[in-house]
């Protein structure tokens, strides 16, 4: 990681890793995996799995996504491949509750509800904002060309990621270059 | 991955990947470092600013590092872009340090849209600040532990955070029954 170097002599103790892949599907659909493990760099007892070596994932468990390109969530199936506690699997199917959500319209309120707190998984609801995020790059071309095309023939449009960030702000050069007629600031 | 197979055929186009570390510091403090990268399988060779962006070449290649103390108090924080689509993106950075002074168990999320949400910061560098702060918690679990078991070794009625907060950890459920039965709600 090229932070700049630390300031303090410090041990590792702990990884977590994230990974999101998002694919285009023969059925004109798409799909997002998402895989995270959680690693330590020190062995210790759990209740139910005994000792857990370093380097052992605590957690291992992951969320393929089903989406289309208006966004809107088909399927969602979590696995659970390592756990601290036994009954933590029991709890993957509720995730398939958030098919029919749509990534654009309140998506992570929406999610805590179906699966925050005791009806989901902590690291597996940790996925789905990464997962939410690759989604839209997944598409990204495709739904930028088009906001472009319809802009340029004179339709009103607002892409989402116009005021999301710093980069995008209305009232910024790359808004004003890129999507002339959304920019607020000065001439 | 161990996901399902597939059930179409499907191409890779975006692969999103982040990694945190936590680390324990000689002085007692914590840190934690998050990076963030964004590849695609495919070139893009008319990137409005950047030309011409192989496959593989990192459209976003970004990071944090937060030092935290015991009472989980963000001290510090810096940010890094070295890679992403704008040449204005990394002007945001320096905004990053509105971290400090934020508590990571008390409302973190809200307070990190309120501070760094939609214009004032980067969309990618707030994706990651959710897995940050979970490794965190995973990081200092060990000191925490024993904290907590000496508190309850003194009779101290402490109640262990993670109670309610997932499936597994129910108070209704079994791993509270057996490892925390002075909070079990259950039959």
């Amino acid at each position: 990681m090229p932070l700049p170097d630390p300031t303090h002599a410090r041990e590792l103790i702990h990884t977590r890793k994230i990974v999101c892949e998002g694919f285009e599907r023969e059925d004109g659909m798409w799909d997002i995996d998402g895989w995270i493990t959680d690693v330590k760099t020190y062995e210790f007892k759990n209740k139910e799995r005994g000792v857990v070596t370093p380097g052992e994932p605590i957690h291992g468990m992951g969320l393929r996504m089903t989406y289309d390109l208006e966004l809107n969530v088909h399927a969602m199936v979590a696995v659970t491949d390592f756990s601290p506690y036994r009954i933590c699997p029991d709890i993957t199917p509720n995730f398939s509750k958030l098919a029919g959500l749509n990534l654009n319209k309140g998506f992570m309120r929406a999610a805590r509800e179906l699966v925050g707190g005791i009806k989901g998984c902590t690291h597996l609801f940790d996925l789905l904002g990464p997962m939410a995020t690759t989604a839209y790059q997944t598409v990204d071309e495709i739904r930028y060309k088009d906001f472009q095309v319809r802009e340029q023939r004179g339709e009103k449009v607002m892409p989402f990621f116009v005021n999301a960030c710093h980069a995008w702000s209305t009232d910024g050069g790359v808004t004003k270059r890129e999507f002339p007629t959304l920019y607020t600031g000065g001439k | 991955m161990p996901l399902p197979p597939p059930d179409v055929k499907r191409k890779l186009l975006h692969t999103r990947t982040i990694t945190c570390q936590g680390f324990e510091r000689t002085d007692g403090a914590w840190e934690v470092e998050g990076w963030i990268t964004d590849v695609k399988t495919y070139a893009i060779p008319d990137a409005p600013e950047r030309g011409n962006i192989p496959a593989g070449e990192p459209m976003h290649g970004m990071g944090l590092r937060l030092r935290v103390n015991d009472d989980m108090e963000i001290t510090d924080a810096v940010a890094k872009q070295d890679y992403s689509p704008y040449r204005i993106c990394h002007t945001i950075t320096p905004s990053f340090r509105k971290l400090i002074g934020l508590s990571l168990t008390k409302g973190f999320r809200k307070a990190v849209r309120d501070v760094l949400g939609g214009t004032k910061g980067c969309v990618h560098l707030v994706d990651i600040l959710g897995p940050m702060a979970t490794t965190l918690f995973q990081t200092t679990a060990k000191r925490r532990h024993k904290q907590l078991d000496e508190a309850r070794a003194r009779g101290e009625n402490v109640k262990h955070p993670v109670i309610n907060t997932c499936h597994a950890w129910a108070s209704d459920g079994p791993v509270v029954k057996r490892d925390f039965p002075e909070f079990y709600t259950g039959e």
